[in-house]
């Protein structure tokens, strides 16, 4: 059976990061906690809201974690490196625009999946061109159709695109220097 | 985590399994997330965001691009106060700036995406995000200038 080393680092790691969502989780808690002394009408209101949010995100959740399970399933760090690594040329920079662009969901639902696959090799680059794709809805774009004009929505989606490239640099660029 | 073996059945079981805890472990940070957006729901109104533009491009595009960074929701929210905006006069440069602030940078999921991408990575993103959306802005409107 292949398996990915599992590390001490890697461990504590992973320690540090399910802490740190336990600590975050907590203190919206607490911010609900206070609005509930001074402000019962609003919390509610505010629960309310979160769980119609939960609702609606719901489905982008599953989809994740079945995508999740799938790249555990037939991904492995070499088809990891091939396509989105370090080697990755070109190629991987087009996967990342092309997903990103595809990919459904709030940006959250999608931060698990992104650190398997940066754990596995993804270039961290192309983590920051596939989330800032996720910026081009092309479901949402007859709305600003409507509102704008065809050339804008054109002439911003290609900047759009441009700029992750350049952004997804600047982080490949920055990660390298610290990392040397 | 298990990769690709032979035995089929059981292996993509545990690649489920293991795809669950991962996950399990995010939960928390993603409920965070939408319970700081159930919050922003209610007590940030779409008339609060278009209040704070006042007709000045330079203050207004980048008055757009913080309202866009700190604001959380569907990307067509931020179309339809954008073509209100777009009737009450202000710049279409703002009202870009402010679009692609709020597609691009993440506030409210700052704290989540710090926590599952690390620190550095959702700072440089998010800040160079803040900068971009202004440089989009700009390019976009001058770029429709020549073309029309």
């Amino acid at each position: 059976m292949k398996q990915m080393p599992h590390t001490g680092q890697r461990r504590t790691k992973t320690k540090k990061g399910t802490s740190y969502g336990i600590y975050f989780l907590g203190c919206v808690v607490c911010i609900y906690l206070i609005l509930f002394f001074i402000h019962p009408g609003n919390m509610e209101k505010s629960l309310k809201a979160s769980m119609h949010i939960f609702l609606q995100v719901c489905p982008a959740l599953v989809v994740v974690i079945l995508l999740m399970g799938l790249m555990n399933y037939l991904v492995d760090p070499k088809t990891v490196s091939r396509y989105v690594g370090e080697g990755s040329g070109i190629k991987g920079w087009l996967l990342a625009i092309s997903t990103g662009i595809l990919s459904h969901g709030p940006i959250y639902a999608w931060y698990p999946l992104l650190r398997d696959l940066r754990r596995q090799g993804m270039k961290v680059g192309l983590v920051a061109v596939f989330l800032y794709n996720r910026a081009i809805k092309i479901p949402l774009l007859p709305v600003m159709v409507y509102y704008f004009g065809m050339p804008l929505v054109i002439v911003l989606s290609v900047y759009m695109m441009l700029a992750s490239l350049v952004q997804g640099q600047l982080v490949q660029m920055v990660e390298r220097s610290v990392s040397q | 985590m298990t990769y690709k073996q032979d035995n089929g059945r059981k292996d993509i079981i545990s690649s489920y399994s293991q795809a669950l805890k991962s996950f399990g472990k995010s939960l928390p940070i993603v409920l965070g997330v939408i319970l700081l957006l159930g919050l922003f729901r209610v007590f940030v109104s779409n008339q609060m965001l278009s209040a704070v533009f006042r007709g000045e491009l330079l203050h207004d595009t980048l008055i757009g691009s913080v309202a866009g960074a700190v604001s959380a929701g569907n990307a067509v929210t931020s179309y339809i106060i954008g073509g209100e905006l777009a009737k009450e006069g202000v710049s279409l440069i703002a009202i870009t700036a402010f679009m692609v602030a709020w597609v691009t940078v993440g506030t409210i999921q700052l704290p989540a995406e710090a926590g599952m991408l690390g620190l550095r990575f959702a700072g440089i993103r998010n800040g160079s995000g803040f900068v971009f959306s202004i440089l989009i802005a700009l390019a976009t409107v001058e770029t429709l200038m020549v073309i029309q």
